[in-house]
């Protein structure tokens, strides 16, 4: 199922945003690199006890995973927001670690790209 | 001589003896007097009785012996008596009863012949009120007679009875008033007061009359003495006063100056009631409304998510090989979502409609792409179902008018959705056109919408409520238990929200229903032409000639959005990195030749945030839209966006559609 999180973004960017098939690819490269920055700050900040910066980074991977169409994880992400603006950490970094698993091919993207 | 000294010639103690000289016969009266003989008290005597008959008042002269000596033709005619009947009568002939003790006293000294200082008094004769003045007539200090004079005051006391009911009147009206009454002289100090206005004061008739108005309510602002002249128009205004306990009421009043039948202000009159309650009731009905409308957004936000994770989740489901029982399963679960997520969306269009949050973007719209849209959507569903579903086009429809694309289209969809649902064969017909009564070279054009079906219709007495929120038609009820109700009413308030008069129905049970829906479109201003239909869907207008600063920090977002605008026709787009950089590259392009036309701005960006840099730009004097993205999509977020000056708003997942719109608006604008 995870490989199956970039069939549906790429489906979404091409369906719903109407781009073409390179632009979809070049976009989903874009996302990964973006996705993979944006998770590693969730993990960094997690682990320094930075709550509010861990909340700003689970809310700009909800942001391109709605983006992306993938509303489930972005309901992940906005759950790592909720519990890192509450102080669990732990909680968030979890999330993360969930997001990052179902993301994984996708993010495998921006490594092939590179 | 005098009337006086003529019956002082009277023989005294001879009660009931009458005057029978010639010409002062009781029968001739008065008047007769005025020919008697011409010598010197002959002539005053005839002056006199003249001036007797021509007086106003009755006159009558009593003898000590207490007889009607004399009676002038007034007295006579008000007591209804002839003079023979009187005269020579006792003092009751006259009719002076009263209960005066003065009265009483003064016949008494009158009947014991000493009577000597005169006495007035009230008294009623017949219908008349009049005053009575006994009059002792003394000549060398021996006392002679009695005159009796009777001025008729009736007028008086009628115009005084009437006054006095009146004033009883007023003062009804100022205690039973639902409304605090103060009313004032010129000099600005209470005269009076009413019971409600010690209710709402506290000060008490003792405490209140007599004092300065302004000095007792102490209102904020103060207000200047009704009295004043000025605009006799009543005043209305809302203010603050000081009870007597010192609390804070907010009252809402009239006043106004008291004039006199010459237009003079001789008071001032000002009624006030507490709204202190209902300020405070509004207030929290606003708190509690708008809290409603954050939390239905916020619900919708928590709700839609996870539903959208359900649904999708279900979907990836049904593409695995399931067992045909979990593929029910999952299907059912899909479907259920999907209901879900339509009741969702009613209740908060809804709750938006109600709480008035409901914004209508009127923008530039392709008829026909909007029409074909509408069918793309309904079609599987029709399809799904053996019925056909036509569009007709009336070609005389201008192809672009001015219009919210997506509330025209929610309404079309709903009565779609609604016909498609109800009809089991047949077909439905979604039609456009332009009514022949509105053919006009200016002005609007007026477009009927009709949806037309082959359905069961509806019956007579379920007509009158099928508009109404939360109510469905029993057979609506049966087919689809689980419908909020309300989506016809959201259509029918939206028809009216664009301007329409609202949805009608047309409709014969066993032959089928129309709902129709005119609006009066304006055609775009010259210079916006539609682009030539060269896609399917064309876009509505051209976007090619608008600059625009994306600033979005995140690398992700901002080439999708660049794509996007790009699919759009956008050519000239710049983008800024962090809040800072947006600021400069804005105010930067507002002082050169080509300031950008629209700003996407996200709001959370790195130092500046996208909020913090509107407001600066608002304070710089720039009005260029300024269009927030946002991944939240809360009411709140909207109410901050507008609030630091931001023209618009929408959440992430970017729309294609949402966003030409916004760019539609900006092209019609410019």
């Amino acid at each position: 199922m995870h490989g199956d999180a970039q069939e549906r973004a790429l489906a979404f960017l091409l369906e719903t945003h109407l781009l073409s098939a390179d632009e979809a690819r070049e976009a989903l490269g874009v996302a990964a690199r973006v996705l993979q920055s944006g998770l590693a700050r969730l993990a960094a900040t997690a682990a320094a006890g930075n709550g509010p910066a861990c909340a700003e980074a689970a809310h700009g991977l909800k942001g391109n995973l709605l983006n992306l169409g993938l509303p489930e994880l972005a309901h992940t992400a906005q759950h790592a927001m909720n519990v890192a603006r509450q102080g669990n950490l732990e909680a968030a970094l979890a999330q993360g670690q969930t997001l990052a698993l179902a993301l994984g091919p996708l993010l495998n993207t921006a490594a092939d790209a590179d | 001589m005098s009337f006086t000294r003529r019956l002082r010639r009277l023989p005294p103690k001879r009660p009931g003896r009458r005057d029978r000289r010639p010409g002062l016969s009781p029968v001739a009266g008065t008047a007769r007097l005025s020919v008697r003989a011409p010598d010197a008290d002959g002539g005053r005597l005839a002056r006199l009785s003249s001036i007797m008959a021509a007086l106003d008042q009755g006159i009558a002269f009593v003898s000590p012996e207490g007889q009607v000596a004399e009676i002038n033709d007034r007295y006579l005619s008000w007591l209804g008596q002839p003079r023979e009947a009187v005269l020579g009568q006792g003092l009751d002939a006259l009719h002076l009863e009263s209960e005066d003790y003065q009265a009483g006293a003064f016949l008494e000294l009158f009947r014991r012949r000493v009577a000597h200082a005169p006495v007035s008094f009230s008294s009623r004769l017949g219908r008349r009120d009049v005053t009575v003045k006994l009059q002792p007539v003394l000549e060398s200090g021996f006392f002679i007679g009695l005159i009796v004079s009777v001025i008729d005051v009736t007028p008086l006391v009628e115009a005084r009875l009437s006054v006095e009911r009146e004033k009883s009147f007023l003062e009804q009206v100022i205690t039973i008033a639902g409304a605090a009454i103060c009313i004032v002289n010129r000099d600005d100090v209470v005269v009076t007061i009413n019971d409600e206005f010690t209710a709402i004061t506290g000060y008490s008739r003792d405490q209140a009359l007599g004092r300065r108005r302004a000095e007792l309510l102490r209102e904020s602002p103060p207000s200047p003495c009704p009295a004043l002249p000025g605009d006799a128009a009543v005043q209305r205004r809302e203010s603050h006063i000081l009870t007597s306990a010192g609390h804070r009421l907010t009252i809402r009043k009239n006043a106004a100056p008291i004039l006199d039948d010459q237009g003079r202000a001789t008071g001032g009159i000002e009624s006030f009631v507490d709204v202190s309650d209902l300020i405070r009731a509004r207030l929290q009905a606003e708190e509690a409304s708008r809290m409603k409308s954050a939390f239905l957004a916020n619900m919708s936000h928590e709700i839609r998510t996870p539903l959208n994770a359900i649904m999708g989740l279900s979907q990836l489901l049904l593409k695995t090989s399931l067992a045909p029982e979990q593929r029910e399963c999952v299907e059912t679960m899909r479907a259920a979502g999907e209901g879900l997520l339509v009741i969702l969306n009613d209740i908060l269009d809804f709750s938006r409609i109600e709480v008035g949050r409901m914004e209508i973007r009127p923008a530039p719209t392709d008829i026909d792409r909007l029409l074909e849209e509408v069918r793309r959507v309904m079609a599987p569903g029709a399809g799904e179902r053996g019925l056909t579903l036509a569009i007709e086009r009336d070609s005389r429809l201008p192809r672009v008018l001015v219009v919210d694309p997506v509330r025209l289209k929610q309404i079309l969809l709903n009565l779609l959705s609604n016909a498609i649902k109800f009809t089991t064969r047949g077909r439905v017909t979604l039609s456009a056109a332009r009514l022949r009564s509105h053919f006009r070279d200016d002005g609007p054009v007026a477009i009927q919408f009709r949806v037309r079906d082959t359905g069961p219709g509806i019956a007579e007495e379920q007509l009158e409520r099928i508009f109404e929120p939360f109510v469905q038609a029993e057979d609506a009820m049966a087919r689809n238990p689980g419908g909020t109700g309300l989506g016809l009413s959201i259509s029918n308030r939206l028809v009216r929200l664009l301007g329409g008069t609202g949805l009608e129905v047309a409709t014969h049970v066993g032959r089928g229903s129309t709902f129709y829906f005119t609006l009066r479109l304006h055609e775009p201003e010259a210079g916006i032409v539609a682009r030539p239909a060269d896609l399917p869907l064309p876009p509505a207008a051209d976007f090619g000639g608008l600059r625009i600063l994306v600033a979005e920090d995140n690398p992700f977002n901002r080439f999708l959005l660049q794509k996007i605008l790009e699919k759009l026709g956008v050519v000239s787009m710049a983008f800024a990195a962090n809040g800072a950089e947006a600021l400069r590259m804005i105010l930067d392009a507002t002082s050169s030749p080509r300031p950008y036309h629209v700003v996407f701005m996200d709001l959370r960006m790195p130092d500046l945030d996208g909020l913090e840099v509107t407001r600066r730009v608002r304070q710089a004097g720039v009005a260029t839209p300024i269009v927030a993205l946002t991944a939240q999509a809360a009411d709140d977020d909207a109410r901050r966006c507008r609030e630091a000056g931001m023209s618009d708003y929408f959440s992430k997942p970017y729309r294609i559609n949402e966003l030409e719109a916004v760019l539609s608006g900006l092209v019609s604008e410019t």
